[in-house]
């Protein structure tokens, strides 16, 4: 086998497969996740412990669709702008500053009744996501600058921008570390419980968007557009699709459902402005999306896997498991769900040594002019 | 140490690292390859390189270590996205998450400890004798020399030899290159394993030379500022020396703002390389918009190469 060839060809007959292989990376990715654990903590059954941190017990899933909240929504914000092949990394930025945003609203205006503040809040918070990723939209869209590393640099801007205010513009009393004091109490979203589990608005609004986002990508003209100009953006050109008011539409999008990531943490969750109030839930936002394949029906369920992977880590911490054993699989899982979408676009055909690549499939467009033997022998293993 | 000399030796530092690590970045774009895992790469050098320094007492040999565990690290990246095709930004985007992790779980047992000897400085003869500038610029430790001398190589490789040529070729349209005869996938994932070692020498650098002691995550960000510092150079070796240094010295000022308790909040101090980076990378948008002559990015940044 040693001698053979290996060669990676596109799958002819589009992503029958896609499904299968993110779920094989998936579950070995969890598998060998656990199994490394395990080797951590050699005294406790992992099993069980996993087992009652993620749906063994009320206060475990309760933990669960706590990270599933912010997660779904983050994974949406980087699944509409995927939709166009265009990357917004920044979900984590504009999360912070749609918080940002909702904690200045709630100390500005402290006398507003409390659902009026509230609907201010979540408004604002989405403006502020928009906002933040309006520069990167606009140099990407009209200048051609690569939007990969301008929405990552604004990240850290935003962190640095949120322990500057919970220091010195809205600090709580008694505490050295970088945290606001509380909010109002009138402006929380009490979670619903349904038989000792609960369930916070940020996971309802996210279910609900992803909904929403799903049915509207199929049934509207804006989805029609959004999904031609990401198939073949020259066939949208020449069906006279205005890309670039596309591009900077479903960018806005994107800050904007990030930003209520923020929000929603506030209102329904945490209820004060820390730069822990994301633990990289815009860049695990990438991890869910991708295990999803982008599809947006898809993204709550893989969100609440993520989520149990999460909690699991953080229950382990008490038997043992570091935390950067826990994030190490956190960013084995990603690598495995990249490999695995890859999985589902192309394979790997092994040939023996010698003899040319018959095994190739046939091309749609039929075998081009001096493909053959002449280009096996480059590739390597 | 005088504050403008405290200032100096802090740019200097970070400048020299990363330089090291956006020239490897640099190589590895050129040919097709992007990735943005450099965080995760400087903390494998560093972790590594300190560890095999305080074991051995020889820094050589821990600079040599950071590059191996560099440069090995990232084939994790050229096996997932070169040669298995699966997404660079994805890949990268795990390679941080891994690299923090891991180096957090290698670093355990030797956090409080001491490094492992210095690194030996190098004076330039004549020109370290000069009063107030000589000791700055002309008494550093080797690495820093050798950081300099690095993109000047670069360059005359890129740029006036056939390898450099082919290199070019792969990265703007990879498919012709293969037509010509040059085993693309074989290029790239070379210059990824170049990229990881001189990530991990980055690395390495900063715990084993500036630092002296392993920290957790020491890195604190420098590695997604090597990331920019690519894009601001216009994927020029010899402008990313420039690029370096002054991010490193916008970054050297944070600290000396901190130091001196200046009247600037120290975060906003603190975004400066961030901002600085962004505002240079959109101002560059800005500036080529419409003028011809744009050197951007490699055409095929990013695309993994599929032969048909």
């Amino acid at each position: 086998m040693v001698t053979g060839r290996v060669h990676v060809v596109r799958r002819v007959g589009g992503e029958a497969h896609a499904t299968v292989y993110r779920i094989v990376a998936l579950v070995l990715g969890l598998a060998i996740g656990t199994a490394i654990a395990q080797s951590y903590v050699q005294g406790t059954n992992v099993y069980n412990t996993i087992y009652e941190a993620t749906i063994g017990s009320a206060y475990g899933a309760t933990a669960v669709l706590a990270y599933a909240g912010p997660l779904t929504l983050t994974a949406l914000a980087f699944a509409v702008t995927y939709k166009l092949n265009l990357w917004n990394l920044g979900a984590e930025g504009q999360l912070f500053m749609g918080a940002w945003a909702a904690t200045g609203i709630a100390f500005t205006f402290p006398g507003l009744p409390g659902p009026l503040l509230i609907a201010l809040m979540i408004v604002a918070s989405a403006i502020a996501g928009a906002i933040w990723v309006l520069v990167p939209a606009l140099a990407r869209v009209y200048l051609g600058v690569t939007e990969v590393v301008t929405t990552l640099m604004l990240n850290f801007v935003a962190i640095l921008w949120i322990t500057y205010f919970a220091f010195n513009v809205w600090p709580a009393s008694g505490t050295p570390l970088a945290t606001t004091a509380d909010l109002p109490e009138r402006t929380n979203v009490p979670p619903v419980t349904i038989g000792g589990v609960t369930v916070e608005s940020g996971l309802v609004v996210g279910i609900g968007l992803a909904a929403a986002l799903a049915i509207g990508f199929r049934a509207t003209r804006f989805g029609y557009a959004v999904r031609v100009t990401g198939a073949s953006a020259r066939a949208a050109e020449y069906a006279g699709i205005p890309i670039r008011r596309l591009q900077m539409r479903i960018f806005l999008l994107s800050g904007a459902i990030a930003g209520i990531a923020g929000g929603f943490e506030l209102v329904g969750s945490i209820h004060r402005l820390s730069t822990d109030l994301s633990n990289n839930t815009g860049y695990n936002g990438i991890a869910v999306a991708v295990l999803a394949g982008s599809a947006f029906g898809v993204v709550p369920l893989m969100a609440i896997i993520f989520g149990g992977l999460l909690a699991s880590g953080s229950a382990l911490t008490v038997d043992g498991l570091s935390t950067d054993a826990s994030l190490f699989l956190t960013g084995f899982v990603l690598l495995l769900a990249a490999i695995g979408e890859s999985a589902s676009r192309f394979r790997l055909i092994l040939s023996p040594a010698g003899t040319a690549t018959a095994a190739e499939p046939a091309d749609p467009k039929g075998p081009g002019i001096g493909r053959g033997t002449t280009e096996t022998a480059k590739e390597p293993a | 140490m005088t504050l403008f000399e405290l200032t100096l030796a802090l740019a200097i530092a970070s400048g020299t690292s990363i330089l090291l690590v956006g020239l490897g970045e640099m190589m590895a774009e050129k040919v097709g390859v992007l990735n943005i895992g450099l965080e995760g790469i400087m903390l494998m050098g560093a972790a590594g390189g300190f560890i095999v320094g305080v074991n051995t007492g020889n820094p050589v040999l821990a600079l040599l270590a950071a590059a191996a565990v560099g440069g090995g690290f990232n084939l994790i990246f050229g096996t997932s996205a070169v040669a298995l095709k699966a997404d660079q930004i994805i890949c990268g985007l795990a390679l941080v998450f891994m690299g923090i992790g891991m180096s957090g779980e290698w670093g355990k047992s030797y956090l409080g400890k001491i490094g492992s000897g210095t690194i030996s400085t190098w004076r330039v003869p004549g020109l370290s004798d000069i009063p107030v500038l000589g000791p700055i610029f002309f008494r550093q430790v080797w690495v820093v020399y050798l950081a300099l001398c690095l993109p000047f190589l670069a360059h005359f490789l890129l740029y006036h030899t056939r390898h450099g040529l082919n290199m070019r070729a792969i990265g703007d349209d990879p498919v012709a290159a293969d037509a010509a005869g040059i085993p693309v996938v074989r290029w790239q994932m070379f210059y990824v394993f170049v990229c990881g070692a001189l990530g991990g020498l980055g690395g390495g650098y900063l715990s084993l030379g500036v630092i002296q002691h392993w920290d957790y995550q020491l890195t604190a960000g420098l590695g997604w500022i090597a990331l920019a510092i690519v894009f601001v150079a216009g994927w020029r070796p010899i402008g990313l020396i420039f690029a370096a240094f002054l991010f490193g010295g916008l970054r050297a000022l944070t600290n000396v703002a901190q130091l001196e308790g200046w009247p600037i909040p120290a975060e906003f101090l603190a975004m400066l390389p961030y901002l600085g980076t962004f505002l240079v990378v959109v101002g560059r948008g800005v500036w080529y918009w419409r003028r011809p002559g744009r050197s951007i990015a490699p055409e095929a940044l990013g695309i993994p190469f599929i032969r048909n």
